[in-house]
């Protein structure tokens, strides 16, 4: 018997073994090449032959087609987000648009081989980076990353030696230049004309003439998603700048698709809901990338993520015929030129000027909050002249200053004065222990944006049940300390008792009336009816919100009927109040109304190093707004529960029995159009 | 489409047996015909005669698996084929790898090659096939069988290579002593 033998008795194998053994083989199998079109066609046409009919069979490409190499990487997390032993896996380094052999393929395996083993050290980028010194064409480095005239050279021989052309600068076209997009290259849309679906808010690059990367919302109409994407198209005369993706095509399910307008496209989609939509021109490539993961989760389930059902009716919605004019950028520079500074010039933030803090507080406190405000003054720039500290309890969060006769003002959090000019700033976390206390320097110079690096003198950290003292806010080279040499450290800084009266007390003219009167004449009280009108006229300003749902109701008892404002029906995102000739409120993006009105925040954590929490904290919701109850987080990377943003551990049945003691409810919301009509 | 609806198509004589085998499991029977050939026309060449002989057997034939009867047809054109190259053209596909690995089961200065199955070998093959773990009969078959890569089969149990070398080795030395054990060498 010779080994050649034994490979034909191998092919003898048991057919279930062999089965099993075949199975295993993830998603699509590997191909080196796709299947020419002639060739699948000249055995259909002996079938035909055979049968007297004529046939033919879809073939294209697989995305094994494009890749140009392979590296290892580690996962730490499973598809739960559950950390495992570090496992090594496999990823392809593929080419959109270059397939095996092709120019482009070629061109850019050469250039990635070139990069992989130049500069390995980073030596010369740092030095690059540490001057921007370019003794090239700026394109170089902004579309191939070359930062050495080495760099320059060897990608200008590779480009040469494949015959193809090198992008120049791009230009960028912003949301509110897409029409100049659609109006140069002469196209209408991506989308064929009778869709369920649209494309919106368009921006990105054009690379004169005729390439291309947008980024864009898909609204698929039918069931009010949007999807993020991203759509590019790449002549195939030019060495594009999306080199190359990393991809395990062990995770990545690919099969080809008809659409109905009749061309075929490779559709993949990865197991975290990555969507690609590959269609090949005789001069290009279209290659459109839909986010399609519907969950908040790095870890999607099957579940939160877009269908195969689903891309292949989003591939359907394509126009693969488009053919975009090329463009000149001496014409279209230009327009963009003045587009944006149109823009801008409607955009430009002109900070309004108050010649005193009573002006201010006038045009600019919320007059529905006045009653719990307080103010101070104090030279906190030891310039001679007082400012104004607002705020409550004994800190301040913001202050106004005088400089060259205008007020300017300065916002930070919870901050007390201590002796000497130190201010402390102090950081808590809800449902957690971690504190810290900032002492800054005192103010030495306001005229040029004071606060905006302040000298921090120390900082004292307590995280995670350890004391850190560190020059800087970060805890990752800070020194731990003990408990006791912390509060010696922050008891050196003695906080000063100011004199804080409310704001209402506020004097605003030489004949005595204050805040409180101001804020008493424009109380104008609106009847039902008019508010309603308020808050319709507050919702028709805000299309872009997308509100689906409203409900107007005084919920937590101050007297006052707030809008309450949802996206879905369920979930609230804004409440918001009329006072005083203003809306003012908070926008809580998604939170579940609970009985005794609690309200329920219910969102994923992401966590340094990969790890998510799902998270679910508790507020009572009242007349000062929403104060913290309790919270609780699944840990996906341990599968355990925590009961406080430290990480405390609690058992799955105390988890359960807090989310059971706070059922969703149902408070009323009502269509927006019965607001909007 | 499920296997079963496409081997009624061949059955019943639809042309479009084809495209529905070509889409299920074109790209399944490339990647052995390339493993053995590594040239993608020849290849190509192989996976079309696969196709051709699939509709040639069926009917009469009406495979339990059609992955595993469409794999074997593969599998056994494309060796043809390759042993159908002049020994210069041959190449360097994994058979080669594939054929030095089983040299290690074999004595050396045995028989010239066959060009006949000897039935007592695949009997007593399959019952060594019989005592190994599922998945290292797996990774044995998907490197002899299929002739996939090292890389790929690493790949795809989430081995590192060298443990699939490792478990290649071990195999092929049992191997050795079942074939032994039985006067095959």
């Amino acid at each position: 018997m010779t080994s050649y033998d034994l490979l034909n008795v191998i092919g003898e194998a048991r057919e279930e073994y062999v089965f099993d053994a075949i199975k295993t083989k993830a998603g699509v199998p590997q191909r080196k090449k796709r299947l020419s079109l002639n060739r699948i066609g000249l055995i259909a046409a002996i079938i035909a032959l055979l049968l007297l009919l004529v046939g033919c069979v879809a073939v294209f490409l697989r995305l094994q087609d494009m890749s140009i190499g392979k590296e290892t990487y580690t996962e730490n997390y499973n598809n739960q987000g559950l950390a495992i032993e570090p496992t090594e896996g496999t990823r392809d380094i593929l080419t959109w648009g270059g397939y095996n052999g092709e120019p482009m393929q070629l061109a850019l395996k050469e250039w990635y081989e070139f990069l992989e083993t130049y500069d390995a050290d980073g030596t010369l980028k740092a030095q690059f980076l540490g001057t921007e010194n370019m003794d090239f064409p700026e394109q170089y480095y902004h579309i191939y990353n070359c930062y050495t005239q080495e760099m320059v050279d060897k990608l200008i021989e590779i480009a040469e030696k494949y015959k193809l052309k090198l992008l120049d600068s791009p230009l960028t076209i912003q949301r509110y230049q897409e029409n100049l997009f659609w109006e140069y290259t002469g196209l209408d849309s991506f989308l064929l004309s009778e869709t369920n679906m649209e494309v919106k808010n368009v921006s990105g690059f054009v690379y004169t003439p005729s390439n291309f990367s947008l980024d864009f919302e898909l609204k698929l109409n039918s069931s009010n998603t949007v999807l993020y994407a991203q759509y590019s198209y790449f002549s195939k005369a030019y060495l594009h700048n999306r080199m190359w993706d990393k991809m395990d095509f062990a995770k990545v399910s690919q099969w080809d698709h008809t659409t109905r307008s009749g061309t075929q496209v490779l559709l993949a989609l990865s197991d975290k809901g990555k969507g690609f939509i590959l269609a090949e021109k005789d001069d290009a490539t279209i290659l459109i990338e839909i986010d399609g993961n519907l969950s908040t989760s790095h870890y999607p389930q099957p579940e939160d993520i877009i269908t195969k059902e689903q891309l292949e009716q989003i591939a359907d919605a394509f126009d693969y015929a488009i053919s975009p004019q090329p463009i000149d950028p001496a014409i279209l520079g230009p327009k963009l030129e003045e587009t944006e500074a149109a823009y801008q010039a409607a955009h430009t933030y002109a900070p309004e000027q108050h010649g005193s803090f009573a002006e201010y507080l006038m045009e600019n406190y919320y007059l529905g909050g006045i009653d719990g405000g307080q103010f101070a003054f104090y030279d906190l720039t030891g310039d001679g002249a007082e400012e104004l500290l607002l705020g409550e309890d004994g800190y301040y969060t913001s202050w106004l200053t005088m400089q060259n006769g205008t007020v300017v003002p300065m916002t930070t959090s919870e901050t007390y004065l201590c002796e000497n000019g130190v201010r402390e700033w102090v950081q808590r976390r809800n449902f957690s222990s971690f504190e810290r206390h900032t002492y800054l320097a005192p103010l030495k110079d306001t005229a040029a944006a004071p606060d905006l690096f302040p000298d921090i003198i120390t900082c004292i950290t307590y995280k995670d049940s350890i004391w850190y003292q560190d020059a800087s806010q970060s805890i990752y080279d800070a020194t731990p300390i003990s408990e006791q040499e912390a509060r010696a450290i922050m008891a050196q800084y003695t906080r000063v008792k100011l004199d804080w009266y409310p704001i209402s007390d506020f004097p605003i003219d030489e004949q005595g009336r204050t805040m409180g009167d101001y804020a008493q004449e424009h109380d104008d009280q609106p009847s039902e009816s008019e508010l309603h009108g308020i808050y319709a006229d507050f919702v028709k300003s805000r299309p872009s919100q997308e509100y689906t749902h409203f409900l107007i109701a005084d919920r937590n008892g101050d007297g006052r009927a707030d809008l309450w404002l949802s996206q879905n029906g369920e979930t609230v995102y804004a409440i918001l109040s009329y006072s005083h000739g203003e809306i003012d409120g908070m926008v809580m993006l998604d939170y579940y109304p609970c009985e005794g009105n609690v309200m329920e925040y219910h969102g994923t954590a992401y966590m340094i190093g990969g790890v998510e929490k799902e998270e679910y904290a508790y507020y009572q919701y009242g007349v000062d707004g929403l104060k913290p109850i309790t919270y609780i987080a699944y840990n996906k990377a341990t599968a355990s529960w925590e009961g406080d943003k430290d990480g405390t551990p609690i058992t799955e049945l105390e988890a359960m029995e807090i989310i059971a003691k706070y059922p969703h409810i149902s408070i009323g919301f009502r269509p927006i159009e019965e607001l909007v009509g | 489409m499920d296997d079963n609806s496409i081997i009624n198509l061949y059955w019943q004589r639809s042309e479009s047996a084809i495209s529905e085998t070509h889409h299920k499991y074109g790209g399944y029977c490339f990647s052995i015909a390339y493993n053995v050939l590594a040239n993608n026309e020849d290849a190509e060449e192989s996976v079309n005669d696969t196709y051709l002989a699939a509709w040639n057997k069926l009917p009469p034939h009406r495979p339990s698996i059609l992955a595993t009867f469409l794999g074997k047809i593969t599998r056994n054109i494309s060796i043809s084929r390759w042993r159908s190259r002049s020994a210069t053209k041959r190449g360097g596909g994994e058979i080669i790898l594939a054929l030095e690995e089983l040299d290690e089961c074999i004595e050396s200065g045995q028989n010239p090659e066959s060009a006949y199955i000897d039935k007592e070998a695949v009997e007593v093959f399959n019952k060594f096939l019989d005592t190994l773990p599922k998945e290292e009969r797996s990774v044995f078959l998907r490197r002899y069988w299929c002739l996939d890569s090292i890389a790929d089969i690493a790949n795809t149990f989430g081995f590192s290579q060298s443990k699939v070398k490792s478990m290649l080795h071990r195999t092929r030395a049992k191997l050795r002593v079942h074939l032994s054990k039985e006067d095959f060498v």
